[in-house]
């Protein structure tokens, strides 16, 4: 009789990790992977569904799009706040995504991950009209009950005044530090 | 009168560009400064939709991150100005950037005097930002991590040549409070090992004085000579590896046993002395 609940509570933990794909996010690339996946989604419930598994409670998305230089267009929020506004978008256009490049930096319980994607927008009204473009994510992520959550996300689009490629050098800076 | 006015315009202007970093480390840098201050106003630093999410343990080791609204960041940083003199350092800065966007992934050196009795703790975190340009930049994330003990900062993000001067821990611990060594005239030898009276600053084993007792109490050993053990010496790098010394009158097993135990040790941070990091001899008694 003692067992009931825990084979209850392993039951609904089987069926829990088989209704997110089987993901146990223990590693960050897992989450990465994922995340692309969840934003190809065509339908509002599952994009919803598999993007909040990956994002603690109170992560957020901030997008730029950026036609020069000099102007761009800066929008965060929470990810329920993503998905609304990008609900229209969605129902006009399909997309997919295509990395080409990644690099992880993390410590402990935090990482940080830049990703290079190349990013495929199909009307859907007529599909011979495609937009592509290439986009820079970088990831902010936790390990929290065993697995790594997104805390947020950023990204921006290439534009012509410079090579996105630029994204992925790093500057290692050194601070002149007194105690 | 005209030149004039044209000269009051422009500091008034230049004053103006003054207040708005012109690049994202600047207003990371402001950030930090202004953060260690009461005072601190997040707008002028967070994005409204900005998180700042810090990584706490709970008693069963388990990781809780706790998020807090610019709003509520704010009132962390009042509470803490109140309590502590607080002193916040980038050390070093693994930055990215691109367009309206840049990431900074930096190790961070962290002062904190009570403002009551003057005790002081000196603590480091890894900080994870990003940033958008948004009339000036912003924080759009923040994720912070402090040290843990068992995982030392790889020396990419705390290199010795800037935190040789960065002392780590409560500032009653004799590492920290230890007065400077009389300086000499003498020439700096490379080869030379130093005894910890002869140190500015004595090597220090990383992270809580616990895991290094524990290291001890496995291995039975201990640096109380009044305990009549067998000793042995190890030499503390000027990286911080350990090595074994003298080994003196050890059997073979014991000699192993003290090995066994060296290779077991985290990287220290090495003795100081003229302000560099020297080797250093230590006593140890095997039981």
């Amino acid at each position: 009789m003692k067992l009931r609940p825990f084979i209850a509570l392993l039951f609904f933990g089987l069926l829990a990790s088989v209704s997110f794909g089987q993901s146990s996010f223990d590693n960050p690339s897992e989450v990465i992977t994922s995340f692309y996946r969840a934003m190809e989604q065509d339908d509002l419930a599952t994009r919803s569904t598999e993007l909040k598994a990956l994002f603690l409670e109170d992560g957020t998305i901030h997008s730029i799009v950026q036609k020069s230089s000099l102007t761009s267009s800066p929008k965060g929020g929470s990810v329920t706040d993503f998905l609304q506004g990008s609900g229209s978008f969605y129902r006009a256009n399909t997309m997919s995504y295509d990395e080409i490049e990644r690099s992880i930096d993390y410590y402990v319980d935090i990482a940080t991950v830049h990703s290079l994607v190349f990013q495929t927008i199909v009307e859907r009204g007529n599909t011979s009209v495609a937009y592509e473009q290439m986009l820079w994510f970088s990831f902010t992520m936790v390990f929290e009950n065993d697995r790594w959550f997104l805390t947020n996300v950023s990204w921006v689009n290439a534009f012509e005044d410079e090579d996105i490629d630029d994204a992925m050098r790093l500057d290692t800076l050194w601070h002149p530090t007194k105690d | 009168m005209h030149t004039a006015l044209t000269f009051v315009l422009l500091c008034l202007a230049t004053s103006m560009f003054a207040q708005v970093p012109s690049t994202s480390v600047d207003a990371l840098d402001a950030f930090y400064h202004a953060s260690s201050k009461a005072g601190f106003n997040p707008n002028d630093h967070l994005l409204s939709t900005a998180r700042c999410q810090v990584v706490t343990y709970t008693e069963d080791g388990s990781t809780k991150a706790i998020s807090f609204t610019p709003q509520a960041y704010a009132v962390q940083i009042d509470t803490l100005t109140k309590l502590f003199e607080v002193d916040q350092q980038p050390v070093v800065i693994l930055s990215r950037y691109y367009g309206h966007l840049a990431t900074a992934y930096l190790s961070l050196y962290t002062r904190l005097v009570d403002r009551q009795n003057g005790d002081t703790l000196r603590l480091r975190s890894i900080q994870s930002v990003q940033m958008i340009e948004q009339n000036g930049w912003k924080i759009a994330s923040l994720v912070i991590q402090n040290e843990v003990d068992a995982y030392p900062f790889s020396e990419e993000l705390w290199p010795r040549e800037l935190s040789a001067d960065l002392t780590l821990g409560v500032g009653s611990s004799p590492q920290i409070d230890a007065a400077p060594a009389p300086t000499t005239d003498e020439d700096y030898d490379p080869n030379k090992v130093y005894n910890v009276d002869q140190l500015q600053v004595a090597p220090e084993y990383p992270g809580d004085p616990a895991l290094f007792t524990s290291l001890l109490s496995s291995f039975e050993v201990t640096m109380d000579d009044s305990l009549e053990g067998s000793p042995f010496t190890v030499v503390i790098e000027e990286d911080g590896f350990a090595r074994i010394g003298y080994v003196g009158d050890l059997s073979g097993a014991e000699i192993e046993r003290a090995e066994s135990f060296v290779q077991s040790m985290l990287i220290w941070y090495p003795g100081v002395h003229d302000d560099a990091s020297v080797k250093t001899k230590l006593i140890f008694y095997l039981l």
